[in-house]
């Protein structure tokens, strides 16, 4: 078991993280908050490229720290902004990550060539990585990051700049290697979580907010998320969460406790929950006035995925009630 | 409670012993330099300790060897011999150390690297190493090339001096600078030896006196500058925080 315990990260006068504390246990777990809430420093912590100013992470109970090889002996990390050797094939470069992860040689090569065909990419194993796209790139870190078969594996925005066909494919690829692992994955793109993720972690404020299933996190919202027809002013206690193309023209939809005149219900998503949470706090005690008006601004297609960092604010409707867990908050299979 | 009821209680001095003792027991043992260095270079093998660096070896080298044409020009007709050894010793160590650092920095392969199970500071130590040797062979080269160019008139053995200390100084220098963790830092051992070997040049007297001091002046100063040399180094090597931003440079 990997465990965070109150760990505090500052540089300088500036604080990272504050007194979060988490378990993780075999499964996938989503790391899901907007830029700036700390994720990445979590992240490099846990991957021991960063040290907690206070705290510590534990595997089985040791220090990460005190252990330092054995402890990155099970580790695969796979950075936000994943260095690759242009000129050289994947074949000989996870050979490379092979050596600097002490795999023997016989062994290595049974493993990368698994390895390749997992990550579909055995067609292209002797060609220079300098013709690969961004999702091939992509699938050629997730094999570095897997090549020690490790027993945790840390991936830092895996899908920023794939396109969704590849996205889908990377999703199915993280189901296929949870197996008896722990996959912390962490991003701001709402719909990759919540399909793959059997526990959410959700940092606000520097702070651990909660770590839940999906469904107990859109439980909390559960009765307050109504679309109404787009054009009328918000009312009060109407927070704008995201519009849409309806049947029958845009449609937007709104979280309050008290369902407006011409609302319809529907289930909350991980999406309205994550927008719900992140609003700004000072947008959200101030309120919006106005709707938009409809054909502006409107989203084309369906709702997509959520940049939390542009996520913007409406009016505060009732607490989200959220849970601010620092004591500990348990991960696993749900 | 009387005294004689009161439990005898440890010292300070007692009680710092006896926790230093236990964590001594309960910490894995920590392997020497040395035995961390031997076992990167059999777990890596010496190509690979360069892999993704051919680029950058070939650029040192290839701006090393421009540089030779002006320094023996220069050597064949000015004069001034210890100062442009002085400058133009540690220049190849300094081309593939900083090229190599650079490359890293820009490839982005730094992060996913020092989450790796060998050592990421073993790995650059290792290099250092190579570089060292590398840069040391090509000195006794470059300076029995010098020597020939500008007539034996010169005692090699005060070029050798010069050189071997210079190098030694300079790789002591650099690895002393990297302790900041500022991008800065690189570049503040190549600056501090181009002011050094400038005023150096200004010493009208620089070549009397460097080049023609006895032997056992040499052999100090080279000791010396080796000894130093391997003491940051071996700071270096044997640098428990692993990970993290120290050395690893960012």
């Amino acid at each position: 078991m990997l465990s965070v315990e109150h760990v505090t990260k500052r540089f300088g006068a500036f604080t990272a993280l504050e007194d979060v504390s988490l378990s993780f246990s075999p499964g996938v777990y989503g790391l899901l908050a907007p830029n700036g809430a700390g994720k990445t420093t979590l992240i490099k912590m846990l991957a021991t490229l960063l040290f907690p100013t206070s705290g510590q992470i534990l595997w089985n109970g040791e220090d990460i720290a005190s252990l330092g090889e054995a402890y990155r002996a099970r580790l695969g990390y796979l950075p936000q902004e994943f260095g690759y050797y242009p000129g050289y094939t994947p074949r000989k470069f996870l050979r490379y990550v092979a050596a600097l992860q002490c795999v023997p040689r016989r062994e290595a090569d049974a493993r990368i060539d698994g390895l390749l065909a997992t990550v579909g990419i055995a067609d292209v194993a002797d060609k220079k990585m300098r013709q690969f796209s961004g999702g091939m790139l992509q699938r050629v870190g997730i094999a570095q990051a897997m090549v020690n078969d490790p027993e945790i594996l840390i991936l830092d925005e895996p899908t920023a700049g794939l396109d969704p066909r590849e996205r889908v494919r990377f999703r199915n690829l993280v189901h296929s290697l949870a197996d008896a692992r722990i996959v912390i994955l962490s991003t701001h793109i709402v719909s990759d979580i919540e399909t793959i993720a059997g526990r959410i972690v959700m940092l606000r404020d520097r702070r651990l907010l909660c770590c839940d299933t999906a469904a107990g996190i859109c439980a909390q919202l559960e009765g307050k998320v109504f679309e109404v027809p787009a054009g009328a002013p918000l009312a009060p206690g109407q927070f704008l969460l995201s519009e849409r193309e309806g049947a029958a023209g845009p449609v937007l939809r709104v979280a309050c406790d008290e369902p407006p005149a011409d609302g319809v219900p529907v289930p909350a998503g991980l999406e309205d929950a994550f927008l719900y949470v992140y609003r700004d706090a000072e947008e959200g005690s101030r309120g919006i006035s106005a709707r938009p008006a409809a054909g502006k601004g409107r989203r084309k297609g369906g709702r997509g995925h959520v940049d939390g960092g542009g996520a913007r604010a409406g009016a505060a409707g009732g607490g989200m009630g959220a849970r601010a867990d620092a004591g500990g908050a348990e991960g696993g299979r749900p | 409670m009387s005294d004689w009821e009161r439990p005898p209680l440890p010292t300070e001095g007692e009680k710092s012993r006896l926790i230093a003792a236990a964590v001594e027991a309960a910490l894995p043992p920590r392997a020497s330099a040395p035995a961390r260095l031997s076992r990167t270079l059999h777990a890596l093998g010496l190509p690979m300790l360069f892999f993704g660096m051919a680029d950058c070896l070939f650029l040192a080298v290839a701006a090393t060897l421009a540089c030779l044409a002006p320094v023996g020009y220069v050597a064949a007709h000015e004069g001034q011999l210890a100062p442009l050894l002085f400058l133009f010793s540690p220049f190849l160590y300094a081309a593939l150390t900083l090229l190599s650092l650079w490359k890293e920095r820009m490839d982005g392969t730094w992060e996913w690297r020092r989450s790796c199970r060998l050592p990421f500071r073993a790995v650059a130590a290792l290099r250092m190493l190579v570089f060292g040797a590398a840069s040391a062979a090509a000195s006794v080269a470059a300076n029995l090339w010098l020597w020939g160019v500008q007539g034996q008139e010169a005692p090699l053995a005060g070029m050798l001096g010069v050189s071997f200390s210079s190098l030694f100084f300079y790789a002591a220098l650099s690895l002393a600078c990297q302790r900041a963790r500022r991008l800065g830092a690189l570049f503040a051992a190549p600056a501090a030896w181009c002011a050094l070997g400038a005023a150096l040049a200004a010493w009208e007297g620089a070549d009397a006196v460097v080049l023609n001091a006895p032997i056992a002046v040499f052999v100090l100063v080279v000791g010396a500058s080796f000894a130093l040399c391997l003491w940051e180094f071996g700071r270096f090597a044997a640098w428990p925080g692993e990970g993290g931003l120290r050395y690893a440079f960012r």
